[in-house]
């Protein structure tokens, strides 16, 4: 499943007008709004359980915004319109609610690293610690979550497996990306030799290899969600942060490959 | 009395949407100069983000354009000179990355350039990799720049007078000769001023960079990218970054303005 | 008495646009004046004796040489027929000054010049036609006599073997034109060359005592010595051209 990096670079342009939020339509039918950021990790799994809960509370919608958390947390201190935030780190979180701008955050899901190469394995990796035969390594840029587990993981590897072997592999990264999606594309498309990215993108993709991380060293990510201050939905968002902790919203979840409570 | 003021009335609303245009462009830059202070501007300057995306920038615009220029005034020439009807549809064909979002050029250059890609196999026995490199870089920034200057210069050779250049070549020059030593001095102005055209848009690339070359301090991650990033840890950074590349853009156009007006001081006739 | 020899001839056949022209023409030392209403093809006749245009049948032979022939697929182009054209608007260039203008052809048909030779020969030249304090100014800054005596001096400095004029002194007012005719007319019967001169005012044709075709629609519809055309024209134009009772550009007296 193959996101289209348009997504990002819309992000972007978010960006560049100053926050102007995607709030835009809101007002135009009767219908309820529920205006969702969310990481683009999030992509499949929030993607059905909006429909779930728009198929159960008929006359709200809900409209997904998906980018790498950090762009997202950027958009909302720079104002954008929005109702909900589902982030892949808790610091993002932690930082709006100090700014006031979101309410307190719930952990709802949690995923782990998983190792990707593309279907030809051009360099042959066929376990993690074969990591360093990759010439053409990809992962997420530091600010995006997934950047920061993946430089946790490899800093566990240097402690844990091998000395030296987490910066081996740093040395082999030719790109970071804007977000993890951009990332596994990398893969799919053949031009990267091996990229991190989490354990629910390599399953939702038929077009990669995925490689087990040693549990010893991966790292867990906590998803956490709250409630935007100032949201224009008001309950109906409150509904839909419900639903995602509810047990139906779980098993979605869960379906798509995430850890949850 | 009535006559004119009514007359002035009725250009109003000509001035009211040309004044609200000018207002769009200006006042973003303009808040943008007043948005730090040489303070801030100093601490964006030292960020660890900022050197090397500079340096970067201009290595990789500079020899875009010189690319650029090397290679696009010949086919500018033959698309003002030639009468045959595959001309036309060169130009479009040449029109097309301004059409095209730089996301598509992007995504265009990795299904022709990557490993699988049209010429990656190719590529891979010489053992030449062209994503996630300077090169890529350089190629993104030709792509979306090239229209702009051929543009430019075809209109530009279009305006030289043809009895000009049938005078310099029964003085003896060659086709050749005539060009350089007619066409291209004649059309300079012009050639000059889509030359600034395609290094802006290069400066600016940021899309098709993104998808082909990727983003690494030094090596891919050119201004506009770095902006991106620095937003995202600190401010400063970007506010530094933008405020260059919009000095640079101020800047070529001043020169732009100056090469030009040079011109128009040879002469009533020198209007060529 | 004037020297009978032919030394150049042409034919040329070609369809430019809708204009169908063909024509066959000769001449000697004496000028030869090309006359006719506009759009007849004077101006596309003189381009492609210069090398513009192919002609699609056609031969154009000069002093012995020849330029183009069809017949035989031979084509020299401009830079090798060493023909001098003078368009109308005279084609300095503007980017030069004068004095390199006038250098311009010298440099380039000389075989090997002496450093500064270039610029001595082009500034006898102007000497001899009379501007040469213009050297240093731009064409933008001269008056229209003074272009067109640079542009006849930038024509000659590469010693052509067959000078070209298409409207020398069209764009010029009466009084600037009635120096320079005299000027020009004094200076080709000095010069070597063979002389086609395009023109619309029956005072040139007179003063360059010429030899004259006249053109209408792209076919030749009478030639000879002027002032048989003069006598007995063929058509309707030819009798207006050479009406010398109609209005003429003198100035009137003050009153």
């Amino acid at each position: 499943m193959f996101t289209p990096p348009v997504t990002a670079l819309r992000s972007a342009a978010l960006l560049a007008v100053l926050g102007l939020g995607c709030a835009c339509g809101a007002g135009a039918d009767d219908a309820t709004v529920v205006t969702v950021f969310a990481a683009s990790s999030l992509t499949e799994a929030l993607g059905e359980l909006a429909e779930e809960f728009e198929t159960a509370n008929p006359g709200t919608r809900v409209r997904l915004n998906f980018a790498g958390s950090q762009i997202l947390r950027l958009q909302l201190e720079q104002g954008a319109a929005a109702d909900v935030f589902a982030s892949a780190n808790p610091d993002h979180v932690a930082a709006l609610n100090a700014a006031e701008l979101v309410g307190p955050a719930e952990v709802f899901a949690h995923n782990e690293l998983a190792l990707i190469v593309p279907v030809e394995n051009p360099a042959q990796i066929t376990a993690f610690d074969q990591l360093t035969r990759a010439r053409r390594l990809v992962v997420a840029e530091p600010n995006v979550p997934a950047g920061r587990y993946t430089r946790e993981l490899l800093r566990r590897a240097n402690e844990q497996l091998v000395p030296g072997f987490g910066d081996e592999v740093l040395s082999r990264v030719v790109s970071e990306e804007l977000n993890v999606r951009l990332v596994r594309a990398k893969v799919e498309l053949g031009e990267a030799d091996a990229a991190i990215v989490y354990m629910t993108d390599a399953e939702s993709s038929g077009q990669v290899l995925r490689i087990d991380i040693p549990p010893a060293v991966n790292v867990r990510a906590d998803y956490s969600v709250c409630l935007v201050a100032d949201g224009r939905a008001g309950e109906a968002a409150t509904r839909f942060v419900e639903f995602m902790l509810s047990d139906t919203g779980q098993a979605v979840l869960l379906r798509w490959g995430f850890g949850v409570e | 009395m009535a006559r004119s003021s009514a007359r002035n009335a009725g250009r109003l609303p000509l001035a009211l949407a040309g004044a609200t245009l000018l207002a769009i462009l200006v006042v973003p830059v303009a808040a943008l100069v007043l948005s730090s202070s040489p303070r801030d501007l100093a601490a964006g300057v030292q960020h660890p983000l900022f050197g090397p995306a500079l340096w970067l920038s201009l290595r990789t615009t500079i020899v875009s354009l010189l690319i650029v220029v090397a290679t696009g005034t010949p086919l500018a020439w033959w698309l003002a000179a030639t009468k045959s009807r595959s001309a036309r549809f060169v130009e479009i064909l040449v029109d097309l990355p301004i059409v095209m979002p730089p996301a598509v050029v992007g995504i265009a250059l990795l299904e022709t350039f990557g490993r699988a890609g049209l010429f990656g196999p190719f590529l891979q026995y010489w053992q030449l990799q062209i994503p996630f490199s300077t090169i890529a870089v350089i190629l993104a920034q030709v792509t979306v720049s090239a229209p702009f200057y051929v543009q430019a210069a075809a209109a530009a050779f279009r305006r030289v007078d043809p009895d000009l250049l049938l005078v310099a070549r029964t003085l003896g020059q060659s086709a050749t000769g005539a060009f350089v030593r007619v066409a291209v001095p004649m059309a300079l102005p012009g050639l000059i001023g889509g030359a600034a055209l395609a290094w802006a848009r290069s400066l600016g690339e940021f899309g098709a960079t993104l998808l082909f070359a990727g983003n690494l301090p030094g090596t891919t991650q050119t201004m506009p990218l770095a902006i991106l990033l620095a937003l995202e840890s600190d401010v400063r950074a970007a506010l530094a970054i933008s405020l260059v590349l919009a000095a640079a853009a101020v800047l070529l156009l001043l020169a732009l303005r100056v090469a030009t007006a040079r011109q128009w001081a040879r002469g009533p006739g020198a209007e060529f | 008495m004037q020297d009978a020899t032919i030394l150049w001839k042409a034919e040329i056949r070609v369809t430019l646009g809708s204009l169908e022209i063909d024509v066959a023409m000769q001449g000697g030392r004496a000028p030869v004046a090309l006359i006719g209403p506009n759009g007849a093809g004077k101006t596309s006749i003189l381009r492609i004796l210069a090398g513009a245009h192919r002609a699609t049948t056609g031969r154009f032979e000069l002093g012995g040489d020849v330029l183009f022939d069809r017949s035989d697929e031979f084509e020299l182009p401009p830079e090798a027929r060493r023909v001098g054209y003078v368009p109308q608007g005279y084609g300095l260039f503007p980017h030069l000054t004068v004095l390199d203008n006038v250098m311009f052809g010298f440099k380039s048909s000389a075989p090997a010049p002496r450093a500064g030779s270039g610029r001595q020969a082009a500034a006898a030249m102007l000497h001899k036609l009379g501007c040469v304090d213009l050297a240093e100014r731009h064409p933008g800054a001269l008056s229209g006599g003074e272009q067109q005596r640079v542009a006849l001096a930038r024509a000659l400095v590469a010693e052509p073997r067959m000078l070209l004029l298409d409207e020398p002194l069209a764009a010029l007012d009466a009084i600037a034109r009635r120096q320079l005719r005299a000027f020009v007319a004094e200076h080709l019967g000095t010069i070597v060359q063979p002389t086609l001169v395009v023109t619309h005012d029956v005072r040139d044709v007179m003063a360059l005592n010429a030899e004259v075709y006249a053109l209408d629609s792209g076919q030749l519809v009478q030639s000879g010595p002027w002032a048989e055309l003069a006598a007995q024209p063929a058509t309707e134009f030819v009798r207006e051209f050479f009406d010398l009772h109609g209005p003429t550009d003198t100035p009137q007296p003050a009153s």
